[in-house]
């Protein structure tokens, strides 16, 4: 009965603080913690328990943190897991596994066997592309799905259909049935090319106040920033409707209806080069035959700059990358510029042609001193000149002008370490001691701390220091047993003994 | 300790500034950067509880990352950014880090530890409440996974029962069963362990 009593008294101490207590259950609870300790020490640490919001995780390596962050930004999922050799012992359990397996291909190839071909799934070469629902057929039959423009590779619908956008265009694509696809544009300008279809057969464009509905042309529907929608037409006819008015208009080719106009007129001349430079922008020459007797196409290129030169950064075409990034530095996408230099800093270094990242870290630095980018270029490049370009003088230079500029910044434990090995490297012990001790002197600072007390332990047995030098031995051996520091300490140490 | 406290509050203050939130849903570049900063400890807590502290920790982080801002443009209600936010971060616990161990479980030889660190912090350099932090979690990995996420987003993000079960998408009744039985099975296993009781304790004097 008693134990019934204490489990029912738990279940109830275990509540929120926001649920309330019936009367009679609030005095049949105070009653029983009267006559039992046990549930008495429940209730305290209950109360203890009930809001722990304010529990915070120690920081993680700022490398780690800025790596994540990236990719959120950048939608790069991480790799998947490696499969490490199979053990022995769960041999029983692979097996289970690899029948799962056979019996999920045996499905699949019952069920493709026996599907009839439709027109309801969205290539893989969908790299750009974002869904909120998932990539499924199935799914992508029912429901909207997201997709944002990253760069120029178009995106490639069922019946060789091919839509372009312009950078950060989002459109919703849904395809109701094998007959009708449509793309809702949320924002943005895409070009759509749309292949011959039968009659009855739909390729709809929607914007908030339009629709276009083709059957084999090549178009574009822009939503510029005045919010005023205008469809071009570079091939064939569309029917566009006005879903205000409920008007109609046929806009044929070169053609331009701006939604809720009189009626269509003359496509610009600048406006129809913009859209042929999207649709071949992925094969396009990065700049123009001559910028100055040809403004259009450089403009229209120029617009596009970031997107290829990320995408050159990625495709690891380096050189490729830095004519994109010169061209988006002299348009009005200055502010993307910095991190794309940084990027490409980082790939000549993973290409180890350090002189190029030098540069381009250098170039950085220089042209772009006010941003974050650049100041982490500081760091980064110091890095490269102390561990592979042996450049001592230049890195604690860097080293200290990334301390000075931020000395709470985002790298500055990283800063503090590599001065501090600098000045081990060059044999400046005063200014290393002094650069250990204002480094210890932070408590927020732990990061490197074992390094550095070693650091500042070795100075001062060097200088014949053994009572503290044997403290921060003691230290180091005490915080992280098991670390190689350790077993430094424990050999300073034991050299302190002998000169004892 | 100052600034630490300070900057906490600022990235709370962040997460609940509509204008920067809507700035961010709107495409703004800098303005995603920002949330990207203060989202991502409140990001890696609720991994931390909900998933476990496993050798692909650090990918679940991501891949909750990598989801917010990618469902970001899809947010309408802005003033419950955070409650969307851990919903999401819920749903890819579930569902990622269900497959990654099952995967783990099938091909690697190692059962997770969930003592294994990721961060560069010694025990000893760490302070009260995040010593306690992974007690908390040592004893919530052992309970059953839906009762400790509920227990979880009541005890350590302060949410009422309707709001669990919006993030966990059941019923009220359904999740004030499991708050209560993941918060009673955390409370008995804390009080079983002197150590985590102490800290508690010491913590919350």
């Amino acid at each position: 009965m008693s134990s019934v009593k204490c489990n029912w008294v738990s279940l109830q101490l275990a509540k929120p603080k926001s649920e309330y207590l019936l009367e009679h259950e609030k005095s049949a609870i105070d009653a029983h913690l009267a006559q039992c300790p046990h549930c008495r020490e429940s209730a305290e640490l209950a109360k203890r328990l009930d809001d722990l919001s304010y529990l915070q995780l120690p920081p993680q390596s700022p490398f780690v943190e800025k790596k994540i962050i990236d990719a959120a930004l950048e939608g790069r999922m991480p790799n998947q897991p490696k499969i490490q050799f199979f053990p022995y012992h769960r041999t029983v359990q692979l097996a289970f596994g690899m029948a799962a397996l056979g019996a999920v291909a045996i499905a699949a190839f019952l069920f493709l066997s026996d599907t009839t071909p439709t027109a309801s799934s969205v290539t893989p070469r969908v790299a750009t592309s974002q869904s909120t629902e998932g990539n499924s057929p199935a799914q992508q039959s029912k429901n909207y799905n997201l997709f944002t423009f990253k760069d120029a590779k178009p995106l490639e619908l069922v019946r060789k259909d091919k839509v372009w956008g312009t950078q950060s265009t989002i459109v919703n694509l849904e395809m109701l049935s094998s007959d009708l696809t449509k793309v809702d544009l949320v924002q943005g300008k895409i070009i759509a090319h749309v292949t011959k279809r039968k009659t009855g057969e739909k390729f709809v464009v929607t914007s908030p106040r339009g629709m276009v509905e083709v059957v084999g042309t090549i178009f574009s529907v822009e939503l510029d920033d005045t919010g005023a929608e205008h469809v071009r037409v570079l091939e064939g006819t569309v029917r566009v409707t006005d879903k205000k008015s409920g008007v109609i208009h046929y806009v044929k080719e070169n053609m331009q209806l701006t939604i809720g106009a009189s009626g269509p007129v003359a496509v610009p001349t600048d406006a129809m080069a913009a859209d042929r430079e999207l649709m071949t922008a992925e094969d396009a020459p990065l700049v123009a035959k001559d910028e100055k007797t040809d403004t259009h196409v450089a403009h229209a290129s120029s617009k596009n700059a970031v997107a290829l030169a990320e995408k050159a950064i990625n495709e690891q075409r380096l050189s490729d990358a830095g004519k994109h990034i010169e061209i988006a530095k002299r348009s009005n996408q200055v502010q993307s510029v910095p991190s794309l230099l940084a990027r490409l800093a980082r790939a000549h270094r993973q290409q180890k042609n350090y002189a190029a990242a030098e540069q381009t870290y250098q170039q950085l630095i220089r042209d772009y001193r006010r941003s974050d980018a650049a100041k982490n270029a500081l760091v980064a490049l110091a890095q490269l000149e102390l561990n592979v370009l042996n450049n001592n003088q230049s890195a604690l230079e860097l080293f200290n002008a990334y301390l000075a500029a931020t000395p709470k910044g985002y790298l500055a434990e990283e800063a503090w370490i590599g001065r501090a090995r600098v000045l081990r490297a060059m044999g400046r012990q005063n200014e290393l001691l002094s650069t250990t001790d204002s480094y210890l002197s932070d408590s927020a600072r732990n990061t490197f701390r074992a390094e550095m007390l070693l650091y500042r332990a070795n100075i001062r047995l060097e200088s014949g220091n053994c009572p503290l030098a044997e403290k921060d031995y003691q230290t180091i051996i005490a915080q992280w047993p098991d670390s190689r520091k350790a077993r430094q300490a424990q050999q300073g140490l034991s050299k302190c003994g002998g000169n004892q | 300790m100052n600034t630490v406290q300070t900057k906490k509050q600022s990235k709370h203050k962040i997460l609940s500034d509509l204008v920067l939130v809507e700035r961010a849903v709107s495409g703004d570049h800098s303005a995603r950067e920002t949330l990207a900063v203060a989202v991502l400890p409140r990001v890696r807590k609720l991994v931390y509880l909900s998933y476990g502290n496993r050798p692909d920790y650090d990918d679940v982080v991501q891949i909750a990352m990598v989801t917010i801002f990618r469902d970001l443009p899809g947010l309408r209600n802005f003033d419950r950014f955070t409650a969307w936010l851990d919903t999401v971060v819920y749903n890819v616990v579930r569902t990622q880090g269900r497959k990654r161990i099952r995967l783990a479980a099938l091909f690697s030889d190692t059962d997770p530890s969930p003592d294994s660190r990721h961060w560069d912090v010694t025990p000893e350099d760490e302070n009260i409440g995040q010593q306690l932090i992974h007690h908390l979690h040592y004893h919530l990995d052992k309970i059953a996974p839906k009762k400790r996420t509920a227990a979880v987003m009541s005890m350590f993000f302060g949410y009422v029962d309707s709001e669990v079960a919006g993030i966990m998408n059941c019923s009220v009744e359904t999740a004030k069963k499991r708050i209560q039985h993941g918060r009673k099975e955390l409370l008995e296993r804390v009080q079983r362990d002197p150590g985590s009781s102490g800290l508690v304790k010491e913590a919350t004097k």
